[in-house]
């Protein structure tokens, strides 16, 4: 059984993986109330969240309480963008926040979500839709609060990097009850009055404050103008709707006008390129030109013009001259073909060379391998052939030794021989046919 | 010719340059293009020349004032 057993650690990574992969646990709005708050020195948030029936704990990290836009204290009614996240050290539930606004507030972030999502589906942000803005505009239309720090920013920006640039601002409310429309108004104003690209700036504020910024009718308008537009709202975190839809999102008012107008100073590098470059190319085409003058300016006619009337011969000439001019021109050509066809004959003799040393060692060494195979062989043949002589009944005869046969068979014992059977003796030098007349046994018996 | 914009004087200068990289026009042609681009980019200069010297004046009325950033 203990095989079907969970171990802790199992356990909990189970429940962390089914629970942390769960859409519905990935993202979601969490309220309630804020007990036990600890700010890390790590720059993390540690605090309980709880209401009447229950409490879990929770972390925001120090990334993300950058974006926390109110003095957090014990018994703040708040609005969390939250995640489940199991941690199994401790057998714990957390839950992992990305944003916090005070409840109340928190229905702001609630809407701002609905409409970002809303026109996110219409396409309102689609990258296709963005307008490319002018390298060097000539005249650019801000739209932003009357005499705000976002106004001489933007100002100050564009005049350093561009000195007297044409700009005109459009003067609106930034925020408060009817802002949104006086930024319509504004900006369909600055909209037809063809500037090269448009700003639309605000400094930093909370949520409220860049409410105005946030309008449905505001994006839709944006959307539709027919000027490129950048927009530099607030701070680097805070990303409204018009940031969205606006064709260049900066991340402040100062860098909504850097992102409209390079700095002079890049673009005077950039024209000492083109002066060095065109000088370069003319340089180039003249040379060329001349060298092929040259070629022309060798004609003996031009010095000698009167030879032209003078003798029709002097066309033939000339072409002649001109023929040797492309001969020469081969010239090179030809030098290369004939140190590559030397090269060639080199390699070819090269190679033959070595073919044959190989050939004249080969032979060398097959013919003293056949010699001595040879020697080896008849060795040989002479030690079978004394072998073989040892062992042959000649030799034996050569001793005075008989063999007799009847009809080729060797007599070995006297039980062979009949009387009258013809005999035939082989010696030495010749054989000797005879007739038994008589035969005695060494035996007892006697025929 | 006409008097271009910043933009067009940079749009006719990159012109001017593939052109000649190109190489394709005969030597008087190459000659008025160079012509051209000079003259191009010593309107350009001239003008950004000018910022030189109204950049230190605004950088006094200016000051290092606060920014919003």
């Amino acid at each position: 059984m203990s095989q079907d057993a969970y171990s802790v650690s199992e356990l909990l990574q189970s429940i962390k993986i089914n629970l942390e992969s769960n859409p519905s646990f990935k993202s979601f709005w969490l309220k309630g109330e804020i007990s036990n708050y600890t700010a890390h020195r790590s720059g993390h948030w540690y605090f309980t969240l709880k209401d009447e029936g229950a409490r879990i704990s929770c972390i925001m990290f120090a990334n993300a309480t950058l974006s926390v836009r109110f003095p957090v204290k014990e018994g703040d009614k708040v609005l969390l963008k939250a995640s489940v996240s199991v941690y199994p050290p401790q057998g714990s539930l957390q839950i992992n926040v990305s944003q916090m606004s005070l409840d109340g507030v928190g229905d702001l972030f609630l809407q701002f979500e609905r409409l970002k999502k809303k026109l996110y589906e219409e396409g309102l942000f689609d990258q296709a839709h963005k307008k490319s803005l002018p390298r060097y505009p000539e005249s650019i239309g801000i739209i932003t609060g009357a005499k705000t720090a976002a106004l001489q920013d933007v100002l100050k920006t564009l005049n350093l990097r561009w000195p007297g640039i044409k700009t005109r601002v459009y003067e609106t409310l930034v925020q408060g009850e009817g802002a949104a429309l006086k930024i319509i108004d504004q900006l369909l104003l600055a909209d037809q009055n063809k500037h090269d690209v448009l700003i639309i700036a605000r400094g930093g504020g909370s949520i409220e404050d860049l409410w105005a910024f946030n309008d449905e009718r505001l994006a839709r308008i944006i959307y539709n103008l027919n000027t490129p537009i950048v927009s530099g709202i607030g701070h680097e975190v805070d990303v409204t709707i018009t940031d969205y839809v606006a064709d260049l999102r900066a991340a402040t008012p100062t860098a909504a006008a850097q992102a409209v107008i390079r700095d002079f100073r890049e673009v005077k590098g950039e024209t000492a390129q083109f002066r060095q470059m065109l000088s370069k190319l003319i340089n180039q085409k003249l040379n060329q030109s001349l060298l092929l003058f040259s070629g022309l300016k060798n004609y003996s006619v031009w010095n000698n013009p009167e030879l032209i009337v003078q003798d029709p011969t002097v066309h033939l000439t000339m072409l002649t001259q001109r023929l040797f001019q492309y001969a020469s021109t081969m010239k090179p050509t030809e030098n290369r073909l004939k140190s590559l066809n030397e090269a060639l004959r080199f390699a070819a003799i090269q190679s033959i060379r070595v073919k044959e040393n190989t050939l004249m060692s080969l032979k060398h060494d097959l013919g003293s391998s056949l010699k001595g195979n040879l020697n080896l062989q008849s060795a040989n043949f002479a030690q079978s052939v004394g072998l073989l002589n040892a062992y042959s009944p000649l030799s034996v005869i050569q001793r005075g030794y008989s063999i007799t046969k009847i009809d080729d068979k060797v007599i070995k014992t006297i039980e062979e021989v009949k009387v009258n059977d013809v005999l035939i003796t082989r010696i030495k030098d010749g054989e000797i046919i005879s007739i038994v007349t008589q035969k005695e046994s060494y035996g007892k018996e006697k025929l | 010719m006409e008097k271009k914009n910043f933009e067009e004087s940079m749009k006719r200068l990159n012109e001017i340059v593939m052109a000649l990289e190109k190489n394709e026009s005969s030597l008087e042609q190459s000659i008025s293009l160079f012509e051209e681009g000079l003259s191009l980019v010593k309107e350009c200069d001239l003008q950004l020349k000018g910022f030189e010297s109204k950049v230190q004046e605004l950088m006094k009325t200016y000051g290092n004032n606060n920014s919003t950033d």
